[in-house]
């Protein structure tokens, strides 16, 4: 109904009918989409069963590995699910940002990218056809060129201008044929040897709005990407010895292959992009957890990693699949590069993820691989089923897998989540909350990846901030009153491009005004919290001396100077800085060894501690658990009334310092 | 002083001088520690009702907060103790100049005497540690360019690594012979009351007498003093500082010192061989 009522109202009458069972499903999903974005959901909502197809992609690609090019054809469709007709449409072209040194991506001197290398060959992407069908015409080369709109040096977003609009609910097929020039491997993508991972690699449409813009960007050292659901159907033609990885499910391809050659289907639905890599020396390990078949590709001699990683994805489907809605798709596939190609590692494309480290890490006592694979894993749903816009708002894909991440190797590693060893044990949140204390709220968590100062900003502030943020909201407001905003996030996110006001709404309906306020200042006025103890002091309370005249007569109450006194009052000062009022603990000690404990809502600048009992006041301690992780200086949150001075730390120095003598000397 | 013969030689000989010398070794080290301790106490942990405890406490929350925090402020203290480790340094190396005579010899030691014997050999034993230092410093640059030339096998990682970890393995291993052949050549300098070129030759001829010896002859005393430092690690994790009681730090400090006590037993008790290798052999 909706299609023949377009074809009416369109310009074009050639313009292609989808069929009718496809168009329908297509419409109602377009309608969700738009009422989901239009309207504000209440604090349950029920996820999409499927994503809408706006985007999607049937593709063959030829693998040449001597020259590390990739030849490629096939179609891409467009499917125009909003309200307005397009009259162009925008195609990112991400190779191109390796290009040359004038790319944005690499013109920076301050070193390009989130791996900080410019890479030593060159890579490109060559479009050589792009023909509408529908429109039969030539869509390639645009005019007035193949350049970043307002930055003739890029060549990674080009407009595309259409000879006539693309009507609402109508589809745009353009047939394509394109071929890439791999870089050495560089930000995720490229070859080492015969190694090859190949992402970003085939024109890729930015993501179409609901207002029917396109949230088009050049490829920015600091961002990563945003686009439209859709199918992908990829024919892979590669060196029958390698060994394949691929978004989606890979099967042998019904075509004939020739010698030392082969072809593999991959099929995917309801994902946003396609990544693979092909190289002949990875090892398999396979396991089925639930519905889901997971393939672990790693190199030789990483036994031992691909064991973890496969130990890890089983924790991780079920953790997340728990809090986040369950993992969708039959098939993932987690890829360790090699160590020389370690640039393409710790990445997530749908249903693949790259992690990465040498074959000996697990011994080092540091949990590295279980983290970066906890973390990309996380990505599925954080990116991979959200699909926010990681150009516009890195932190809800970043910072919020963050946090899923260090709330998952915290539940499961406990204190030692980050490091256990030599009678230390560090944990990924402490270890966040330091990076982010660092660069304290030198920016606001909600802005635009390229919009902040350096990757290491970003860093700190996207990855660490937002993590430390939520796990101080979920210690503060409760853990299963944090899981429930959560899973009406997730729900609501489904295949939704969420963007940061769904977080908040999601926080205000379950955790009230009072945290959604605080939410909203941390993450877009720079918010910040810092408690501190001041002036605890104690003194007797006997019963006052001297004379006294009533009118009895006059008494005289002598003072017992020689004996303590029965009761001592306590006095102290908690002090709050910033502006985020974020309930928090206070814990009394005192000299008798027992402790009690306050509570404050966190509302004014000042609390003051009171106390009176047989007991002396010896120091004061603010949020004694750690639950405020976003606390800027934790040094100040105790204070007594007697130094105590730090004779464990001088016994460890001591003897460090002994050792030191004693192995210094040849 | 008359020297012992090389059937007596033994750090058994010698108890008193070996609990002086670690004494010296704590008070060295406790030079080292002082004022990076009170630094640690300024940062507000001393303030804390718990104390530093909460330096250890799981998680490691304040300890890397102290780190961020404070991390430049005892980087630049550390950095001003160098001076101070030097004199620490002098100190042990005096201090083990100290041993060997008093190892040597029969018979009551009077303190100056010992301090005085020690005081004119310890020249030369410095120019021989200086000397050794520098040619293990030199086999350490070959190493690394020894390792950064093994080629990245994409496929075998683990030859890779095996190949760079046996380069370092060979390093480790010359610098230890020289170590060793470093501790021979002092010996022949007191036991012969050599000069340094004869020391060498006579340390030489040791080594050609009883190669092995003479280079690796210290390696049982140092895996049995790393054998006690890793047995104090796991002592330590269980008597565990970051709960409550003093006592607690009182016994970990004990079992720290009983391993540098160990580490000051096990290099007597080389040197006492040493000096028996040089008298039976140079």
């Amino acid at each position: 109904m909706r299609c023949e009522s377009s074809i009416r109202s369109s310009t074009s009458a050639s313009l292609r009918c989808p069929k009718p069972e496809r168009a329908g499903r297509r419409l109602a999903v377009a309608a969700a989409l738009l009422a989901s974005a239009w309207t504000r959901p209440s604090h349950a909502e029920a996820p999409l069963a499927h994503a809408p197809r706006v985007a999607s992609y049937t593709l063959t690609a030829k693998l040449d590995a001597t020259e590390h090019r990739v030849t490629a054809h096939g179609t891409i469709e467009l499917f125009n699910y909003t309200q307005v007709p397009l009259p162009e449409l925008y195609l990112h072209l991400y190779m191109n940002a390796f290009k040359n040194d004038e790319s944005l991506f690499l013109r920076s001197p301050f070193g390009a990218g989130r791996s900080g290398q410019h890479g030593r060959k060159w890579g490109y992407i060559d479009v050589k056809r792009l023909y509408a069908r529908e429109l039969t015409s030539e869509l390639w080369p645009p005019k007035p060129g193949a350049k970043t709109p307002g930055d003739a040096n890029d060549e990674t977003d080009v407009r595309v201008p259409l000879p006539q609009p693309l009507e609402a609910g109508q589809t745009l097929t353009m047939e394509v044929e394109f071929e890439v020039k791999l870089p050495e491997i560089v930000e995720r993508t490229g070859y080492v040897d015969d190694y090859h991972f190949v992402a970003q690699w085939f024109p890729k449409l930015a993501r179409l709005m609901p207002d029917g813009q396109f949230a088009h960007f050049a490829f920015h050292p600091q961002s990563e990407f945003a686009a439209n659901f859709g199918s992908y159907d990829v024919t892979l033609d590669v060196p029958s010895r390698d060994v394949v990885g691929a978004t989606g499910q890979c099967q042998p391809a019904q075509v004939a292959a020739p010698a030392g050659r082969r072809a593999l289907r991959c099929r995917a639905d309801d994902v946003h992009d396609f990544a693979w890599t092909s190289w002949p020396s990875f090892v398999e390990l396979k396991a089925r957890f639930g519905t889901v078949d997971v393939r672990v590709l790693v190199p030789p001699g990483h036994a031992r990693n691909a064991e973890l990683e496969l130990d890890t994805v089983r924790f991780g489907l079920q953790s997340f699949g728990e809090r986040f809605g369950p993992y969708p798709y039959p098939t993932l596939t987690v890829v360790h590069p090699p160590e020389a190609a370690g640039d393409s590692g710790g990445m997530e494309y749908p249903t693949l993820i790259t992690t990465g480290g040498p074959w000996y890490t697990p011994y080092s006592g540091a949990r590295a691989i279980e983290a970066v694979t906890i973390h990309e894993l996380g990505h599925q749903w954080f990116y991979g089923l959200f699909a926010s816009d990681e150009h516009r708002f890195p932190f809800l894909d970043e910072g919020l897998n963050s946090y899923a991440e260090h709330s998952s190797l915290g539940a499961r590693y406990g204190n030692g989540s980050a490091f256990s060893g030599f009678g230390l044990t560090i944990a990924n949140e402490a270890l966040s909350r330091a990076i982010a204390a660092a660069r304290g709220a030198d920016e606001p968590v909600a802005q635009g990846a390229a919009d902040f100062f350096s990757f290491r900003s970003l860093g700190a502030i996207v990855y660490n901030r937002t993590a430390s943020l939520l796990s101080t909201f979920e210690r503060v407001y409760g853990k299963q009153n944090l899981a429930l905003v959560f899973s009406d996030y997730a729900n609501f996110a489904r295949f939704r491009h969420p963007e940061p006001p769904r977080l908040v709404d999601a926080v205000r309906g379950r955790l009230g005004d009072a945290a959604a306020r605080n939410l909203e200042r941390a993450l877009f006025e720079r918010g910040s919290v810092d408690y501190l103890v001041r002036d605890v002091q104690s003194a007797g309370s006997d019963p006052a001396a001297g004379v006294f005249d009533a009118a009895d007569g006059r008494r005289t109450v002598p003072r017992q100077e020689l004996r303590p006194p029965e009761h001592w009052v306590g006095h102290a000062i908690v002090l709050r800085h910033g502006t985020l009022e974020l309930p928090v603990q206070i814990e009394l000690a005192f000299d008798d060894g027992h402790r009690e404990r306050r509570e404050w809502n966190g509302e004014g600048t000042r609390y003051t501690v009171n106390c009176r009992g047989p007991a002396k006041l010896i120091g004061v301690t603010v949020d004694p658990e750690h639950r405020v992780l976003l606390d800027d200086d934790l040094t100040n949150n105790a204070a007594g009334n007697a130094d105590q001075g730090a004779p464990r730390s001088l016994e460890r120095l001591l003897y460090w310092s002994e050792l030191l003598l004693g192995g210094g000397l040849p | 002083m008359i020297a012992l013969g090389p059937g007596q030689l033994s750090a058994r000989r010698r108890p008193l001088l070996v609990l002086a010398l670690t004494g010296v070794r704590i008070f060295a080290g406790f030079c080292l520690a002082w004022p990076l301790g009170a630094l640690i106490a300024q940062t507000g942990v001393g303030l804390r009702p718990e104390g530093d405890r909460a330096l250890f406490e799981g998680g490691g929350y304040l300890l890397l907060e102290v780190l961020r925090l404070r991390g430049g402020e005892l980087e630049a203290v550390a950095r001003g103790l160098l001076p101070v480790l030097g004199l620490g340094l002098l100190a042990t190396a005096a201090s083990n100049a100290a041993l060997l005579v008093g190892l040597n010899v029969q018979g009551r030691l009077p303190v100056r005497q010992l301090l005085s014997r020690a005081s004119e050999h310890l020249p030369r034993l410095v120019v021989v540690g200086g000397g050794t230092a520098l040619g293990q410093f030199l086999l350490f640059i070959a190493g690394t360019i020894a390792v950064s030339a093994v080629p990245e096998l994409l496929a075998r990682p683990v030859v890779t690594t095996t190949a760079e970890v046996l380069l370092w393995l060979l390093v480790a291993l010359g610098a230890g012979a020289l170590g060793g052949f470093s501790d021979i050549v002092k010996a022949s300098l007191v036991r012969r009351e050599a000069r340094l070129v004869e020391a060498l030759s006579l340390a030489f001829k040791c080594l050609r007498q009883r190669p092995l010896r003479a280079s690796f002859g210290w390696l049982p005393y140092a895996a049995g003093f790393v054998a006690a430092a890793v047995l104090a690690g796991k002592l330590t994790e269980l008597i565990d500082v970051a709960r409550p009681g003093a006592w607690r730090v009182g016994c970990v400090f004990a079992v720290h010192q009983l391993v540098v006590l160990c580490s000051v037993t096990a290099r007597a008790t080389w040197y006492a061989r040493a000096l028996r290798l040089v008298a039976t052999h140079a």
